[in-house]
């Protein structure tokens, strides 16, 4: 997964999501999932990591089971196979395992794939303008000055015997106020250095769809549909 | 080619700054993430865990209606949404490419909101209608997405009036003050926003 083209997974695993949608089989949801946690451990995706996503989804999805089970529209959508005679059982398995799906294909993606590097592919492959790509490059870079300063401040606070929160809006003001200096600083020095003086660039790092790339992107969509009809 | 035609209207500080916005946002989006879930475990033994993320849902649309607030340009609360979600979904969201597909869809909601305003009310109700709309689409999205049709008709229409309720104040009320507070300290001074507003002292730590 991780020598696979950034854009062509995104699309490739978007799909499969878009996919996963359109079908009313929890059985195929689930399959999903483990797919994903599959190609995930062959990937060797550091567990830590994972469980740091997986986790949080995993509480939405039961809360979600139990929303659905008790809050069931009359009908259950596709309960024609059997398997589950309730409907509510079969409402509630259909929205948790969908989530999970979900979530198994947002991990995979975000974990294999580098953050830098996605958005250059943005840039040659779908012509993302390169004011864009590398703004966002930009203000990326900045997330670790942002947060060394957020923790900053909430040490100025305390040190003037001030209570803030966690995420208070008495931290984030003065975090927004210094973000737009440094990023009028960030501009005026891109700037300076010639940056957008001409729209032809060069680019160090080419990104390409290789044969197996787009394989990717139709093949694991593709796979959801037939397994999709194949179960319900 | 649209989007070259929409980047020339855009300055490199403003892309940088709606960038800045969207890395900042993003980061509050997962703090909200990780809200959402306590609150749906907390009202999990309740059955009514389904009302958890619309509660916090006008928080994701902050970025998109605060960047048009800062820089009143035609699709700059739709890049400011899109962009926060790339960013969002780079660092960790589990929804993966789902967010992004949903930033877009939030993001449109933002702008439509500002369109109807022929982009001339950047007040609270601009902010406020341009925070309903993106609750709307985003409903609509879900609708599609096939999470909320098999919820009862009754608990789907309090869902959407609960999201609509948390835009109303997250993303009109709350941007909105933010986007004063941060026009009174003098830094929007190069912006449209900052145009013409009675300065405080700047902020420092």
């Amino acid at each position: 997964m991780r020598r696979l083209n950034p854009v062509c997974k995104f699309f490739g695993i978007l799909a499969t999501a878009v996919v996963l949608s359109l079908f009313y089989v929890p059985m195929l949801n689930l399959g999903v999932f483990a797919a994903c946690l599959l190609a995930a451990a062959c990937s060797r995706v550091p567990l830590r990591h994972a469980c740091a996503i997986l986790l949080p989804a995993l509480l939405i999805a039961v809360g979600m089971f139990f929303s659905a089970y008790h809050f069931s529209a009359d009908t259950a959508m596709g309960a024609h196979s059997g398997m589950f005679t309730d409907a509510r059982v079969w409402n509630g398995l259909l929205l948790a395992g969908r989530l999970m799906g979900f979530a198994g294909l947002g991990m995979l993606f975000t974990l294999t794939t580098n953050q830098i590097d996605f958005i250059r592919a943005l840039n040659t492959q779908l012509k993302l303008p390169a004011r864009f790509a590398y703004g966002i490059i930009a203000a990326w870079g900045m997330f670790p000055r942002m947060a060394r300063e957020y923790s900053k401040t909430r040490s100025s606070f305390r040190a003037r015997g001030l209570r803030a929160g966690f995420v208070s809006p008495a931290l984030l003001l003065p975090l927004l106020v210094k973000s737009v200096r440094w990023s009028e600083s960030m501009a005026v020095a891109m700037e300076s250095k010639g940056f957008g003086e001409t729209d032809t660039r060069s680019h160090y790092y080419e990104f390409r769809a290789k044969a197996a790339d787009i394989a990717f992107a139709v093949l694991a969509p593709a796979a959801v549909v037939m397994a999709g009809v194949w179960l319900g | 080619m649209v989007a070259e035609r929409i980047g020339r209207k855009f300055e490199l500080k403003d892309i940088i700054m709606i960038g800045v916005i969207g890395v900042l946002f993003a980061a509050v989006y997962l703090a909200t993430t990780a809200l959402w879930t306590i609150l749906q475990a907390a009202l999990t033994p309740f059955g009514a865990a389904t009302f958890a993320v619309d509660i916090i849902y006008g928080t994701w649309f902050m970025a998109g209606s605060l960047s048009a607030f800062i820089l009143r340009k035609p699709a700059a609360a739709f890049i400011a949404e899109f962009l926060a979600s790339i960013i969002e979904m780079l660092m960790g969201n589990f929804g993966g490419p789902m967010v992004v597909l949903f930033g877009a869809i939030q993001g449109a909601g933002n702008e439509v909101g500002f369109v109807l305003t022929g982009y001339r009310n950047f007040r609270l109700l601009g902010m406020i209608l341009s925070g309903v709309m993106a609750a709307v689409f985003s409903f609509v999205g879900e609708i599609f997405a096939g999470t909320v049709e098999l919820l009862s008709p009754e608990i789907v229409v309090a869902k959407l009036a609960l999201r609509v309720a948390s835009a109303v104040v997250f993303t009109g009320v709350i941007s909105w003050l933010a986007g004063k507070g941060l026009a009174r300290t003098g830094v929007l001074k190069s912006y449209p926003a900052g145009a013409d507003v009675p300065r405080a002292r700047i902020l420092e730590d």
